[in-house]
């Protein structure tokens, strides 16, 4: 990297989420990446993971996921110079919002009969994998329904992002994002409640 | 808000962030246990994986090519130098590659007469001029062996241990003679640590390629020479080593550091360093690199590459004996395919053709069942149960089609090696499904599909054989009926193909008047398309506009509607501001100086307007101004 960069003093880590030590401030990184196009670097490695994670959420697929984090941060970078003002980290969330967002236009509601291949899981039985599809599906369709709030509340959340991340791209307050969230997972209670046959089912050895 | 709502939600928080780390975290006995198991539910199903370190390489390396055509010392970055995650046989190819590399650097300049003393720089691009070009230094043919040994996983961590795990090891045998025939016999002693023996030779005549390995008693057969430097037939995946020579000085500081004496050979040594423009692709290979340069022929003899500063050796070729223009027979570039060896002619043959006229087709023979039973390596099933009125088509693979007296497509029986498909795919895109235990013991899905996606399926495994069926308009109850029937030995009878089919299926209507706006910033063509994102979703309705239909895939300004009681909530987003623009309260998102979308409440539906990443003008920037946008939101009616 062409610039030495300050260990944060504020005391607050990443460490909650990322595991990591303590870093530059984002302020600097993205000054450093405006100066410099060649310093996006650190802010790709810093939110390669949270932004990766949110297209995995969002999309289901690991393929879908790659190419919408590509292309997230490849138009992160061209958009660098005219983002003024504002946290980098809701920025970038919102672009890879957006990003999922149409690929889901461009999706079709599902997969067609003969081109659904994908090697095999080879840890669980064809049939566990069935039945822990089928939750995972259960559950996709039940944040379906939530508001898009209380949504991206909890993709956040599943994707890692940090309490203090989520709080800025949504535009509220930590303790905010706490009781969005209760009240979101308290929301997808009821909804599973009323959904038949709804309830995740547990795999049963043959 | 209530205390205990409070209360519970920071429960809530502590317990979800110790998931996080473990997914057997005890929940606190205040925290509802439904609320709890459910969170827990989520982060079991819906965690999502971190991203794959080749993908994330990958783009990064993409991010950089963007922003640093140069690399930030000025010099050209570094190609990418990518070795085989695994050893043979992907290793073989830029292995090979390597051997005619040093080949060619053998010929490169070859001269009487010792040269003057020439600087690092000079010794490293002349090197790099004599891999790029054999033809022009002068060598007629070489015959050479070598000893190479690399890591193709870091394994070398621990300085001065002087080892390294996941070595392999081998022993190359090269002959050349010009302009294009070359013999290139690699023999592996050891594989990513573990003992091998195995072997890999490649005979180019000049006209034509044969490659055969021993470990898969293959013979592949392309036409074609390699000339000089023309490495991808031997390296498709590997390095364009000329280039990386040609680039190493510029991504690295040569020194001369001495002589000394290699394969009979004297060899400038040249120590490049580590390299100031690494490559994310292969970054065992960037640690510091000394060559051993031939003096009068600019070959590199000898290549070390550390895994760093004092640290173990991840890279090492070594030329053992060497000869220029020696008598080669011709015996050496003809190749006898072993006997008992596969065979894998890539070599175009055309057909020959008449004087005056084109040979004619053959018409394509429909196979019938018979023969699609006698030739697949699991059993072929068709139902013996159908409902009334269905003609069988021809099989086409596994694929047997019944149409119905109006031509329509009826029934979809899908036949395919048992564990394919959908019967082992992560079907996260496919929705919900239904567990049924079919009469015959075997474990079916069933996935409730509308028609206009070809209608409910149902599949299974059977006798090692994966059966799926499908129509549009087929009940659960009807797929059962034919599943519970299907045969391996019946016969499909007469088959016939439909005269006419009947027109498309009509596109669904939307369940809500679509609004749609009376201005538009330019000529656009619009298309709607009324979907759904999930199974119990409301539907939605979406109109793209485009400026240029007929160009390849593009961001488009969309509209998207879907009724306002599905949930669709505020807008999330920190710069976000509020107008009333056409008496509707509009939430417009900013970034910039640019409105990049506008989400709005009108006759009972939910509104979102996204101004496409498509401009005209520099790139990062939204197609539309914020005025044409608000004048658009306000003719939606």
């Amino acid at each position: 990297m062409p610039f030495p960069f300050p260990a944060r003093s504020d005391g607050e880590t990443r460490a909650d989420h990322t595991g990591c030590s303590p870093e530059p401030d984002e302020a600097v990184l993205l000054a450093a990446a405006r100066a410099d196009p060649g310093a996006f670097t650190a802010l790709y490695q810093r939110y390669l993971g949270p932004v990766y994670r949110y297209c995995f959420v969002r999309l289901g697929d690991r393929l879908a996921a790659e190419d919408a984090t590509s292309e997230t941060f490849l138009k992160a970078l061209a958009a660098l110079p005219e983002h003024r003002e504002g946290a980098f980290a809701a920025w970038l969330f919102r672009i890879a919002h957006n990003t999922t967002v149409d690929v889901h236009r461009r999706r079709r509601p599902t997969a067609p009969l003969e081109t659904a291949a994908e090697p095999a899981d080879p840890d669980p039985t064809p049939e566990d994998l069935a039945i822990a599809d089928a939750n995972a599906a259960i559950l996709r369709a039940a944040l379906l329904r939530l508001s898009d709030e209380q949504r991206a509340v909890i993709e956040l959340q599943l994707a890692g992002w940090s309490p203090r991340e989520i709080a800025a791209t949504v535009g509220k307050t930590s303790a905010a994002i706490k009781m969005l969230r209760f009240r979101a997972i308290s929301r997808l209670k009821t909804l599973l409640a009323t959904i038949p046959e709804s309830a995740p089912r547990e795999a049963h050895d043959a | 808000m209530p205390e205990h709502e409070t209360r519970s939600a920071e429960l809530l928080h502590q317990y979800w962030a110790e998931l996080h780390a473990d997914l057997a975290a005890t929940p606190p006995s205040e925290l509802d246990p439904e609320l709890a198991l459910l969170a827990r539910s989520l982060e079991d199903h819906l965690r999502p994986p971190e991203p794959d370190p080749s993908f994330a390489a990958e783009l990064q390396r993409r991010l950089q090519v963007q922003t640093s055509p140069t690399s930030p010392n000025g010099h050209v970055a570094r190609p990418s130098r990518r070795r085989p995650r695994f050893p043979i046989p992907a290793v073989r190819w830029s292995l090979a590659a390597a051997a005619i590399l040093a080949v060619a650097l053998l010929g490169a300049a070859f001269s009487i007469t010792r040269p003057k003393s020439v600087s690092a720089q000079e010794i490293v691009q002349k090197a790099a001029a004599a891999s790029a070009d054999l033809s022009a230094t002068g060598i007629r043919g070489f015959e050479l062996t070598r000893e190479s040994s690399f890591q193709v996983d870091a394994q070398c961590d621990q300085p001065g241990t002087g080892t390294c795990t996941g070595e392999t090891r081998l022993e190359e045998y090269v002959w050349y003679e010009a302009p294009g025939k070359w013999r290139i016999e690699l023999h592996f002693t050891s594989a990513g640590g573990k003992p091998a023996d195995q072997s890999l030779t490649t005979v180019a005549d000049g006209q034509t390629i044969w490659s055969y390995d021993s470990s898969t008693r293959t013979t592949r057969i392309t036409a074609g020479k390699l000339d000089g430097m023309k490495q991808e037939w031997l390296a498709p995946d590997g390095a364009d080593l000329a280039a990386v020579l040609k680039e190493a000085a510029a991504c690295h500081h040569p020194e001369v550091t001495g002589e000394e004496t290699v394969a009979g050979r004297r060899a400038y040594v040249v120590s490049l360093g580590a390299s100031t423009c690494p490559s994310a692709d292969a970054q065992i290979l960037n640690g510091p690199e000394t060559v051993w340069v031939d003096q009068e022929t600019f070959f590199v003899l000898k290549q070390v590459i550390l895994a760093g500063a004092g640290k173990p050796v991840v890279d090492q070729e070594t030329v053992r004996e060497i000869h220029y223009n020696p008598s080669l027979s011709d015996t050496l570039f003809s190749f006898a395919v072993p006997a008992g060896s596969q065979v894998q002619d890539e070599r175009f043959t055309p057909t020959p053709t008449p004087a005056g006229a084109h040979a004619p087709l053959t018409s394509p023979t429909p196979a019938n069942l018979a023969e699609l039973r006698a030739t697949s390596p699991y059993p072929v099933f068709i139902p013996t149960d159908l409902p009334p009125g269905l003609t069988p088509e021809p099989p086409t693979g596994g694929r047997i089609t019944y149409h119905d007296q109006s031509g329509a497509m009826a029934l979809t029986v899908l036949n395919g090696p048992a564990g394919c498909c959908l019967a082992t795919v992560s079907p996260r895109n496919v929705g919900e499904q239904e567990r049924i235990v079919l009469p015959n013991g075997s474990l079916a899905h069933y996935l409730d599909l509308s028609p206009d996606v070809g209608g409910p399926i149902l599949w299974w495994n059977q006798d090692g054989t994966y059966l799926a069926i499908s129509g549009p308009r087929l009940t659960k109850d009807g797929l059962l009926k034919i599943a519970a029937s299907m045969s391996k030995t019946a016969d499909l009878g007469p088959t016939a193909r439909p005269t006419t089919r009947p027109s498309p299926t009509a596109l669904p209507t939307p369940t809500f008047p679509v609004l749609r706006p009376s201005w538009l910033p330019e000529k656009l063509t619009v298309r709607e398309q009324v979907g759904s994102l999930g199974t119990g979703v409301a539907p939605e309705v979406t109109l793209t506009f485009d400026p240029r239909p007929n160009d390849k895939p593009h961001e488009l300004l969309t509209l998207e509607e879907r009724p306002a009681s599905a949930g669709s909530g505020g807008v999330v987003d920190s710069q976000v501001t509020h107008e009333t623009i056409g008496g509707h309260a509009v939430a417009i998102v900013h970034r910039g100086q640019g409105c990049v979308s506008a989400s709005w409440t009108q006759g009972g539906l939910s509104l979102t307007l996204t101004n496409p990443y498509d401009p005209p003008g520099p790139p990062g920037a939204v197609r539309y101004s914020c005025d044409q946008l608000r004048r658009v939101i306000g003719s939606v009616h």
